[in-house]
């Protein structure tokens, strides 16, 4: 199983995001210590001001970041090695711990759908986006119970709605729906 | 007032009954919490902010978090015995014996030997808190700005060193913390850092977003993520929930051991319920004389680390109302709440709001009574919340997170804010950087900034006078940090639960020397 190509590549993919992510870390805090030095100090003589701290947090974090790079790229190179020797076997372990994504359209399916309720909410309004969204989700997952989801969808997000409004006067949005409620 | 008629005042406030609802409210929240896979602790306190600050008192809301904590303790073991899956990372251990027991039919003793020594250990932690803290109050009274900053550098040390995971990645998760919460206006000086000329910013990244992105968002997103290609695990019989004689001596004293060493790790700033699970699992195994049956289902692997969980929820509590330091994700969105009601934290707590401090203390033994009974005798009600079909469940986990980001600042800003956090700690989790030292980094960094420009401001910017004693502290504290990094440097590559275990019993000592120096 773990020595299909389709799987092979999946791994080598995964191990190049990996490292594209761990390459961001040092760019992140280059920017973090630009931004610190961008900092208007206030018109004193001070050597301890607002920019100190930031620029000692952005210094070990650049140093931390550029250690983990260097260690990714030392677990590269014996990922590299190990897998180089016997090609056949299918040397790459089957990660099945909780840290991965076995199923990646239902991963962007779901941050897709979160980025779009929180474009629609203030258009469409709490009632209308969170039932959207919740009978959308739960359907994806689970098409067999649709009737059953679109019930709770609906009624979860009316009742929040109510609760939030009513109860913790909490005024939100309604959209589309502001003359119903 | 002494800590004698304090508790009594405690029990006082604890026993209205609109504080006795919400202490049972709590319990029955938590342990619901627990059992469901997806919200932790810090995640369902963070959610129910909108709903405490308009409808109870700070007292009222204290009493509902300390139940939801100490419930999540006693709610999470139970799946981790019946479907191997842990409810809460801090019951992760308990899968290992746990499950097995339940697979050789020994479900029920194991159930009961896990919630009748969270019983125990948290009405021992309970109780060491109450004696202490009082005289932790008066002994941190004393405290400068330099003391303070010393001890906060010895908390993002602990969770940096015993916190779990690969120690620079552990360092990066505290560094971005700290980075995180030096957006927005800076305490001494009033000058806007980082805000990217966004209003929203100016106050800072707020701590509720912050945990509810980095908890709820990246969970749901590796439970869906799996849900489809998952194979179901079995879901085991309880059976009967009796202990046999030969259980309740193998069981009695890991109880007492899980109890001490999860009320000392959870106490210790920085390090959380999960440690302490871990280490009490490590020591169980280590006195044990037949270790062999560790992993195959013996009792004791169930009983301390269960036991110890709870305890570090009580010892979690101790720098949190005698210091104002949180100790744990948990306790950070605690002291956010509290922040949140206008209350000042730090010594003058427990002066300024005894019957918020003792209230908590006495609410915890009432709602420990409570956690004993919802969760032995009703287990399988809780046994039923499992029935809920995930693909309805994380969705709601979202939406709830939306409804509480939403209201707490009513901005679309915030909510981008959370999506952004969100895939940031979907991002760090991937690739094994731990998350809850971002949010004590969060919360800490700021006062740790404040402290240190009081400190030189006290002794006019000379560093070496600012108080003797912080300095000892502080290199304590470094010190347990840098033998780790350059243990980890040794090892590299080594099996992660292989180094952690020994090397976090390691720097136990030293990292408990770092408050003793700083007097």
């Amino acid at each position: 199983m773990s020595g299909t190509p389709a799987r092979r590549k999946e791994g080598a993919v995964a191990r190049m995001v990996e490292t594209a992510f761990t390459v961001l870390l040092p760019i992140f805090s280059m920017f973090f210590i630009w931004q610190a030095i961008q900092v208007t100090e206030p018109p004193r003589n001070i050597v301890v001001g607002p920019r100190t701290f930031p620029l000692l947090i952005g210094g070990m974090m650049l140093a931390i970041s550029v250690v983990l790079l260097w260690q990714r790229w030392r677990a590269r190179a014996a990922e590299a090695s190990a897998a180089a020797p016997d090609p056949q076997l299918g040397l790459i372990p089957p990660e099945e711990d909780e840290t991965s994504i076995s199923d990646w359209p239902a991963f962007w399916s779901v941050l897709g759908s979160l980025l779009a309720l929180f474009l629609l909410l203030e258009p469409l309004g709490f009632v209308t986006a969170l039932a959207l969204f919740l009978f959308g989700l739960s359907t994806l997952f689970g098409p067999r119970r649709w009737l059953l989801n679109l019930v709770i969808s609906v009624a979860f997000s009316m009742s929040f709605y109510y609760l939030f409004t009513r109860v913790l006067e909490i005024p939100l949005p309604n959209g589309v729906l502001t003359s119903l409620f | 007032m002494d800590s004698f008629s304090g508790i009594l005042s405690g029990f006082s406030v604890a026993l209205q009954p609109s504080h006795l609802l919400l202490a049972l409210t709590g319990a029955a929240l938590g342990t619901a919490v627990g059992v469901l896979p997806g919200i932790g602790p810090a995640l369902a306190i963070s959610l129910l902010l909108p709903f405490t600050y308009k409808l109870v008192d700070p007292v009222g809301a204290f009493i509902l978090f300390g139940g939801i904590y100490y419930g999540t303790m006693y709610g999470g073991s139970t799946t981790a015995i019946l479907i191997n899956t842990p409810g809460e990372s801090a019951s992760v251990v308990t899968t290992l014996d746990g499950y097995r027991m339940a697979r050789r039919g020994r479900a029920g003793a194991a159930l009961a030997t896990s919630a009748i020594g969270s019983f125990f250990a948290g009405t021992i932690a309970t109780f060491l808190l109450m004696i202490l803290a009082q005289p932790l109050v008066e002994f941190a009274l004393k405290f400068g700005p330099s003391e303070y900053f010393a001890l906060i550098v010895l908390s993002l040390c602990t969770v940096t060193a015993i916190g779990g995971g690969h120690p620079f990645k552990a360092a990066f998760s505290t560094l971005l913390g700290l980075a995180l919460g030096a957006v927005g206006i800076e305490n001494t000086s009033g000058q806007l850092r980082f805000t990217f000329g966004a209003p929203a910013l100016i106050d800072g990244i707020g701590v509720v977003v912050a945990a509810i992105g980095l908890f709820a968002i990246s969970e749901v997103l590796f439970g869906l993520g799996n849900l489809r290609r998952q194979t179901a695990s079995r879901l085991m019989e309880t059976g009967s929930i009796w202990m046999t004689r030969e259980e309740w001596r193998r069981s009695a004293l890991p109880w007492l051991r899980g109890s001490g060493v999860g009320f000392l790790v959870g106490a210790l700033p920085g390090a959380g319920a999960t440690i302490a699970s871990f280490m009490a699992y490590a020591v169980e195994k280590k006195v044990s004389s037949h270790p062999e049956e560790f992993g195959k289902g013996a009792i004791e692997g169930v009983a301390g680390p269960e036991a110890a969980n709870n305890a570090s929820a009580g010892g979690a509590l101790v720098p949190l109302l005698t210091l104002g330091i949180p100790g744990s994700a948990t306790a950070a969105v605690m002291l956010a709440a509290l922040q949140g009601y206008g209350i000042n934290t730090g010594p003058l707590l427990l002066q300024k709001h005894p019957d918020l401090v003792w209230g908590l203390i006495a609410s915890l033994y009432l709602g420990n009574v409570m956690l004993l009974v919802l969760n032995l005798p009703l287990v399988g009600l809780w046994v039923k919340l499992l029935k809920i079909p995930e693909a309805l469940l994380y969705p709601m986990i979202l939406a709830f997170s939306t409804l509480g980001v939403y209201s707490l600042s009513r901005s679309v800003f915030d909510l981008y804010l959370l999506f952004g956090i969100g895939v940031l700690g979907f991002m760090l989790r991937r690739y094994g950087y731990p998350l809850a030292p971002i949010v004590l980094g969060l919360v800490l960094g700021p006062m740790l900034e404040t402290e240190f420009r009081r400190a030189l401001i006290g002794s006019r910017g000379n560093c070496c006078h600012s108080g003797a004693g912080t300095a000892d502290g502080t290199i304590a504290g470094d010190w347990a940090l840098l033998e780790k990094l350059a243990s980890s440097a040794v090892k590299q590559e080594g099996s992660a639960a292989d180094v952690n275990v020994p090397s976090a019993i390691r720097c136990f000592p030293v990292a408990l020397d770092g408050p003793a120096l700083c007097r």
